[in-house]
């Protein structure tokens, strides 16, 4: 009996050593064929011989994904440089490790953060000097105007040295805005807009009462689930609510923390009687009181709000890229895609091509030589054309090919599901899925929008010329015919409905530790309150919570974070009637 | 004589020994780290270096208190997390309950079917609790559909909006959640229970009340002292996650509980380190108090020290 | 005497027949409540599982509540279709057995240890150890100093902090005192050393705390993947957990990449992952091998362990 139960416990202590010991060699042999997905394809060793293997750490502020980046992209990085990407989030580990990372000393090899993180970073040595190699680049010619402008206005740094490269910088100019749908308008289905007649929509109102035309005809969707107006949600809301903010820009102004920006350089406080921040609460107000609002807006979270996209259950959408949950080819040709429709007092403020980066750069946080000799190799590889194809349009011969008429590219079949389904990519490409294969960094240091030099199309598929082609629709075409315009940006050019405002990127004073207090609490309160108008029973109820607010605000310094956002957005001001009168 | 107190004390060495290396290893993971508390007491804002130039001293301990709509809202969060510990702390008899309660169950394999089901509420994360119970409370959801289905009622209700008994509705999720696991506790301490006590009784005519009182309350009560003065330890420490998927912006004002204000303060963007430091600081010394203050009221009343 | 014997006897049996009738109402009360409350902690889990092998839309809108409709098992071969998770659910293993193990035994021995009333100030080091409970020195001192002692990408960050839990160790020391003392002057009398004492009486007299440290160590263990964040930045250390969280986590953005772009299939819709259902997908996976390995910890709690110990 005794024998049995030390052979138990023996057997027991065997097997945990042997877990122990497979765990940690096993990962030797994984490590390799991991960085090709499951599928167990040997990548072919094309690597030039002299390159050793070689890991960088990327730590990257916008990633969604923590580990080594796995699929097609690892296989052509692994390809041309012998390198694998360990990439580091904060948005999937927390905020918490950037403060512990950069007690520590080492943030990453290669850095992508915002600019007053970049600031901050070289302040306490933990981004390099990279002039000489950043010269030596493939496409610093193209972009030196940018690089000059970013780098000199970097604090304590010396003229003519280069520390950062902008994020998704643009060949276009700072005046041009090159997609042909807007950012922000509003857009609402064909098929219900015919139907009431296509009026014409002289202010919010009127919006209003279209809607609750088309929620009259169809308080159902196709399946028998209600659907409504307008549906919102909680949980973008930063220092007041998001899905308030997006629509300031249909009336010119943009919320910028605690103030609101005009196209004309104007700036008020957020809190502004007059301000479109209380005219769109107004509108949401006056929606619910018509019962076009979906009453969950106030508790569900975007995974609800998702599949009522999806299933066409909310008419009013906003964003550009949302009319990716409705819109198909099929649907366009039975006139069910979403389209723009224009409310004739509306002026959107809409920034331009990001010429000079959208607010965060990429740098060089190691000064190992070989290590920061192949960082730059990929940040090279990763800013000229051959490999801005790569990132923004896939996989030559799997995505997208030659276009018939050879003017620049076309997607395949393949092309047009690989993102939406994540489809398997064919192992000569490097196996995988496609879409957990793209870069996983989540930002690119050229956007898409961007002219490719080898073709004079665009590097994003939308604006190739074969593609805008295959996107006209019954929907697109009757849309033209309607409002006799080529496209929405066209529409709101010709009819002065649109001010393109040029895309600064400056380096901004950060938040120090009393202003983020104050930010914090005084964001809590307008959210709070938005809501609670939103939901108001009343306009008197209304008008007094608005009131209300700003005398709570005045308990939590308000006025000093006000002063604080216009002093720092001054600079934007000005630097945008810059951009203006020099082009 | 002296030879018998040499021993006692060598073994007594000889113990302390055994749990050094223990020790060792206490020191290093748990208190050699809050060198980092000293960061409450500067303006550390990273990724820029620690400079003894930044030195703010209480600055942050006073924050909570600084002017009148701090005050308030400090109060409230207080409030707010008195009321939740105090409504558990009243109830925290309910696992030891449930475990006599589920003892008494004469068949076994029933027995084992309630403990095992009773304990998978524990494995669903409060993310996905919220989203269950946004689909059976929203204005479409399970709930109003039945209700109007069946005439009873006329209008959708919005449960998730209410800002009533918010903290008896958040007391009745988290027991639904934890009371099944936290049972084990209290099984495993009757499963202890020396097996003839219980036939001495019966012999002598007792009946289930009688067993119950005299003998399996008296052996787990122990084991409740320890787990009651743990939870008055506890007092500030409600958790986050409950309350953040809850929480919206009609019911904020009695939801938000310290450990929440802490978090909606930590996830400004940039991240205030030092506040965030300065109240953990203070939470954990304010717990330690508390709990040498109960084991102190137990020493009294009890005439026993809990720990 | 025989009519008192008789009396006895017969007050004795009314005892026992208003026991029964009292006794029967009991339980059926008993059983009642029991049965309700096991039954709403099973439905909502329930509810997760049938709407995890659900049509998506469905399960989305919430039409499924009782039974699955338009059954599927696609949310689950996606799942295991993720990279690496033979290797992770290899980490997740070893770190659950090895640490459940480490901190059992530590629990234990600790606890008794802290019962032995000569040790050298037992109070002193009991309170240093237990307060510790309560501390948190921040995330900068804490992975600096796993930093310094080499424990980021190395298997022993996941054991090495987690095997002290005061916790434990209270329940332990708990339990070990309200066992009767004799048992271990017994013990003693005999000449039998402190470690002795340990294996060979407290370990097996102490099984159903043992048992209960072990369910949430191992639960917590099995769990864990805020340390795979922070510490581990290569593959081969990725727990399981850790690649479900990323899974559910690059799903958000990848719907809002996918949204971006023109052209759809709907038959791929309806099948196509949101949040919610990786979630719940997600959590089924990580809970079911709890389940199934429970009941093992359950015969540990069975009574009869300290049957006439004191006697023998």
């Amino acid at each position: 009996m005794r024998i049995k139960k030390k052979l138990k416990v023996t057997i027991a202590l065997m097997l945990i050593v042997a877990l122990f010991a497979t765990a940690c060699s096993k990962s030797n042999q994984d490590s390799k064929d991991n960085s090709s997905g499951k599928n167990d394809n040997k990548v072919e060793d094309n690597t030039s011989n002299e390159l050793k293997p070689v890991t960088l750490e990327v730590y990257s502020q916008p990633a969604n994904f923590q580990g080594e980046q796995p699929g097609w992209t690892a296989k052509l990085l692994k390809e041309k440089f012998n390198v694998t990407l360990s990439i580091i989030a904060p948005q999937v580990s927390g905020g918490d490790i950037f403060a512990a990372r950069s007690a520590s000393g080492f943030l990453g090899d290669i850095v992508v953060l915002d600019n007053a993180d970049i600031q901050a970073s070289i302040k306490s040595g933990l981004i390099y000097d990279i002039t000489e190699e950043m010269k030596q680049m493939t496409s610093f010619n193209d972009y030196k105007l940018q690089l000059d402008t970013y780098n000199s206005s970097l604090d304590g740094v010396e003229e003519g040295t280069y520390y950062a490269w902008p994020t998704e910088m643009t060949n276009t100019s700072p005046t041009t805005f090159s997609p042909i749908i807007p950012g922000v308008a509003p857009t609402v289905p064909w098929d219900y807009y015919a139907e009431i007649g296509a009026p014409e929509l002289n202010n919010l109102n009127d919006l209003i009462d279209a809607l609750a035309a088309m929620q009259e005809l169809h308080p159902t969707n196709a399946n028998g689930d209600p659907s409504y107006g307008i549906t919102l949600w909680p949980d973008w809301d930063g220092t007041s609510i998001e899905n308030v903010n997006q629509l300031t820009k249909w009336y010119g102004q943009e919320v910028n923390g605690s103030v609101l920006l005009d196209v004309s350089g104007n700036i008020v406080p957020l809190t502004d009687d007059n301000g479109a921040y209380r005219k769109i609460l107004q509108f949401y107000f006056d929606a619910n009181q018509a019962g076009i609002l979906d009453p969950d807006s106030g508790t569900q979270n975007w995974d609800s709000v998702n599949s009522k996209f999806n299933s066409k259950r909310a008419f009013l959408i906003w964003n550009d890229w949302q009319q990716g949950f409705w819109n198909t080819t099929e649907r366009g040709n039975n006139r069910e895609n979403y389209m723009m429709v224009p409310i004739n007092d509306m002026n959107l403020y809409q920034p331009s091509d990001p010429f000079f980066g959208t607010g965060r750069a990429f740098a060089i946080g190691t000064d190992d030589p070989v290590k920061k000799e192949r960082a730059m190799m990929v940040l090279d590889w990763m800013s000229s054309p051959e490999g801005l194809e790569a990132i923004h349009g896939g996989i030559e011969g799997f995505t997208y090919e030659a276009a018939e008429d050879g003017n620049g590219y076309v997607r395949t079949a393949e092309g047009e599901y690989a993102l939406m389904d994540n489809s398997p990519v064919p192992e000569e490409f490097g196996g995988g899925y496609y879409a957990d294969g793209m870069i996983q960094i989540n930002q690119w240091m050229v956007a898409g929008i961007a002219t490719n030099p080898r073709n004079n199309t665009s590097y994003v598929y939308n604006l190739w010329p074969a593609e805008v082609e295959k996107a006209k629709t019954t929907t697109t075409r009757e849309w033209s015919e309607r409002f006799n315009a080529e496209n929405p940006v066209d529409y709101l050019l010709k009819n002065n409905k649109m001010t393109v405002v040029p895309y600064v990127n400056l380096n901004l004073e950060p938040d120090n530790t009393d202003i983020s207090l104050i930010r914090s609490n005084t964001g809590t309160l307008i959210c709070d309150a938005s809501w609670k108008m939103i939901f108001a029973k009343d306009q008197a109820e209304f008008d007094a919570l608005w009131n209300e607010l700003k005398e709570d605000l005045d308990g939590f310094d308000w006025d000093t974070l006000v002063e604080f956002d216009t002093n720092k957005l001054q600079k934007v001001v000005d630097e945008r009637a810059n951009a203006l009168s020099s082009n | 004589m002296k030879f018998f107190h040499d021993k006692k004390k060598m073994r007594g060495y000889k113990e302390f020994l055994y749990i050094l290396p223990f020790l060792i290893l206490v020191l290093v993971f748990s208190y050699y780290p809050l060198y980092g508390w000293i960061y409450a007491f500067f303006d550390y804002q990273p990724p820029l270096p620690f400079s003894w130039d930044s030195f703010v001293g209480l600055k942050w301990f006073k924050m909570l208190f600084q002017n009148k709509s701090y005050a308030k809202q400090t109060l409230q969060v207080l409030r707010n997390t008195f009321a939740m510990s105090g409504i558990s702390f009243f109830f925290s008899w309910l696992p030891m309950f449930f475990a006599i309660m589920l003892n008494e169950v004469k068949r076994t394999r029933f027995r084992k079917f309630v403990q095992t089901a009773t304990t998978l509420p524990n494995f669903i994360s409060w993310v996905l609790v919220y989203s269950v119970a946004f689909l059976m409370m929203s204005n479409t959801g399970l709930f109003n559909s039945v209700g109007m289905g069946l005439g009873i009622l006329d209008r959708p209700i919005d449960f998730l909006k209410s800002n009533e008994h918010i903290w008896f509705k958040m007391w009745l999720w988290l027991t639904w959640k934890n009371m099944g696991w936290a049972a084990i506790i209290y099984i495993a301490a009757i499963s202890g229970i020396d097996a003839e006590l219980y036939e001495a009784a019966k012999v002598d005519g007792a009946n289930r009340r009688q067993i119950i009182r005299n003998i399996t309350l008296p052996c787990l009560l122990p084991t409740f002292f320890v787990i009651l003065l743990l939870n008055i330890s506890n007092f500030l420490n409600n958790g986050m996650e409950q309350y953040f998927v809850f929480q919206n912006s009609w019911n904020r004002e009695h939801i938000q509980v310290l450990d929440l204000y802490v978090y909606n303060l930590s996830t400004s963007k940039p991240p205030v380190y030092s506040v965030s430091t300065a109240l953990s600081m203070l939470k954990s010394i304010i717990s330690v108090v508390l709990l040498l203050a109960a084991n102190t009221m137990s020493k009294l009343l009890r005439k026993e020290s809990i720990i | 005497m025989k009519r008192k014997e008789k009396s006895l006897r017969a007050d004795r049996r009314n005892k026992i027949k208003e026991n029964s009738l009292l006794d029967r109402i009991y339980d059926i009360v008993n059983y009642i409540i029991l049965f309700l409350y096991a039954f709403i902690c099973i439905y909502p889990f329930y509810y997760i599982f049938i709407n995890t092998i659900s049509n998506n839309k469905i399960s989305e809108s919430g039409g499924v509540i009782f039974y699955p409709k338009g059954i599927h098992l696609q949310n689950y071969i996606d799942a295991f279709r993720i990279p690496g998770l033979g290797q992770a659910t290899l980490v997740s293993l070893s770190r659950t057995v090895l640490g459940t193990a480490l901190t059992v035994v530590t629990a234990a021995f600790l606890g008794y240890m802290f019962t032995r009333e000569s040790m050298f100030k037992r109070k002193l080091w009991y309170r240093i150890v237990v307060i510790t409970m309560y501390f948190n020195a921040g995330i900068i001192p804490w992975y600096l100093t796993m930093m310094n002692l080499g424990l980021t990408n190395n298997f022993l960050g996941y054991i090495l902090p987690t095997i002290i839990s005061p916790f434990y160790i209270i329940l332990t020391k708990t339990y070990i005192e309200s066992t009767p003392k004799e048992i271990q002057e017994a013990a003693e009398c005999d000449g039998a050393k402190v470690l002795t004492i340990f294996f060979r009486i407290m370990l097996p007299i102490c099984k159903p705390i043992l048992a209960t440290v072990a369910i949430f160590a191992a639960v917590g263990h099995w769990n864990s993947f805020q340390d795979t964040l922070l510490l581990m930045t290569q593959e081969k250390y990725y727990t399981l957990q850790f690649l479900l969280y990323r899974y559910l986590q690059s799903s958000q953005s990848l719907s809002s990449i996918v949204n971006a772009t023109a052209g759809s299939s709907e038959a791929m819709l309806a099948n196509a992952q949101t949040q919610t259902s990786i979630r719940m997908t997600v959590t089924i996976i990580v809970a079911l091998p709890i389940i199934l390995v429970y009941p093992f910890f359950q015969r540990f709690f069975s009574k009869g362990i300290m049957l006439g110990a004191v006697k023998g």
